[in-house]
């Protein structure tokens, strides 16, 4: 059973985790929220620098 | 006098209330045998036995609906919802039954229950283990709304809580279960025990609902913040050297307007921050009372910081979360208009 865990997360984490691939930009949270970014999320995107 | 975390102190809380008071029981899920994911009962269940602490399904509407059930005949509940962002099956047996109860029934019977929450991000939970849902009860008439930052009040506005005879929502930022925390990520967690207000009074004391405490006085600006954004506004005013107010609200409704206003009339400059979303969050009524009861004090717009609109990210959780450095960027603009 433990062997398994390790391979299911060996295999897991071979495609990347979160300190393996480049960082994440804080961009993509603003993304998907809605089909098209409404107004007054662009400007909190743009207040958040991104 | 003893130090204790967060957790030990909220522990303690149900365990002086469990003692004084038979009509006092305590349930949820993981709650009895285990002593609750975040380890807030453990030991209950051994010391009061399986009716008066026990686990449930996981079932957060059957959680709240039976809890209202227990208090309209005269019981006392205190109930774990374990995380926050569970609560929304629980969501109309609390606006629907729990708070209109007493209204509904010309005062004939009432709900007193505890239901207890822990909120807010900090510890890479996601978005389904972070958010700040207190804006959606504070919308809601017939619901208290607290949010402790720290043991001593913890453990004495859990009494308080559990001691009021109209439902209470019970809001613990996760975050500073174990200890106290500003924003830096980076920098190694400080325990609660290097804290003063770690110092909690062994048995029954009550901080009252409804009243603020100032935890920084200052004269260049007041900010309004509660739970771990209390921490947050602390390293803003010590990293840009600005002379803030910290009020630490606790609790969200009723609302400790005497105080707001003292402090809005003094400062003349208000920044308000939380970590829930952005739109028609708490900070917006909070916004508004200032707004209605101190306009002609004001020299400068108010101003918000918060968390995004958008689902608490998991990679982008600093982003998301706002820091010492975002808090401190409004205290300087505040401080310019």
């Amino acid at each position: 059973m433990e062997s398994e865990f390790i391979v299911a997360q060996q295999e897991a984490e071979s495609f990347g985790t979160l300190h393996t691939v480049p960082k994440a930009s804080g961009r993509d949270m603003f993304v998907d929220v809605f089909k098209e970014m409404p107004p007054h999320l662009r400007r909190q995107r743009q207040e958040a620098g991104y | 006098m003893p130090t204790m975390s967060m957790i030990e102190a909220i522990r303690d809380a149900h365990d002086v209330m469990m003692a004084r008071d038979d009509n006092v029981v305590v349930f949820g899920e993981d709650v009895g045998y285990f002593g609750g994911v975040f380890r807030c009962t453990r030991g209950l269940q051994q010391k009061y036995g399986r009716n008066r602490c026990f686990d449930t399904p996981i079932n957060e509407s059957g959680i709240v609906g039976t809890a209202i059930g227990m208090a309209a005949y005269g019981l006392r509940p205190c109930v774990e919802i374990q995380f926050a962002d569970y609560m929304y099956p629980a969501y109309d047996q609390l606006v629907s039954e729990a708070a209109r109860l007493r209204h509904r029934s010309a005062n004939d019977f009432s709900a007193p229950i505890t239901v207890r929450m822990p909120t807010g991000g900090g510890i890479f939970g996601a978005q389904t283990h972070s958010q700040s849902p207190e804006a959606l009860f504070t919308h809601v008439c017939g619901l208290k709304t607290v949010v402790p930052s720290n043991p001593y009040d913890a453990k004495g506005l859990l009494i308080s809580a559990i001691e009021t005879d109209d439902p209470v929502i019970f809001l613990e930022p996760k975050r500073l279960y174990n200890g106290p925390f500003d924003g830096h990520h980076e920098r190694p967690v400080v325990p609660w025990s290097k804290h003063p207000l770690s110092e909690v009074p062994e048995g029954y004391y009550t901080v009252p609902l409804g009243v603020a405490s100032v935890r920084r006085s200052g004269a260049a600006l007041t900010v309004l913040a509660y739970g771990t954004m209390v921490y947050v506004a602390e390293a803003a005013a010590a990293e840009t050297g600005i002379d803030a107010e910290i009020i630490d609200l606790r609790t969200l409704l009723p609302l400790d307007t005497d105080t707001i206003v003292a402090s809005v009339e003094k400062t003349r400059r208000c920044v308000i921050v939380h970590e829930a979303t952005r739109t028609s969050g708490f900070g917006a009524e909070l916004s508004a009372t200032v707004q209605e009861l101190c306009f002609y004090h004001l020299e400068a717009p108010i101003v918000r910081v918060t968390g995004w609109d958008t689902p608490y990210p998991h990679a982008q959780e600093w982003a998301y979360f706002p820091g010492p450095q975002r808090v401190g960027e409004a205290f300087r603009r505040v401080m310019e208009a």
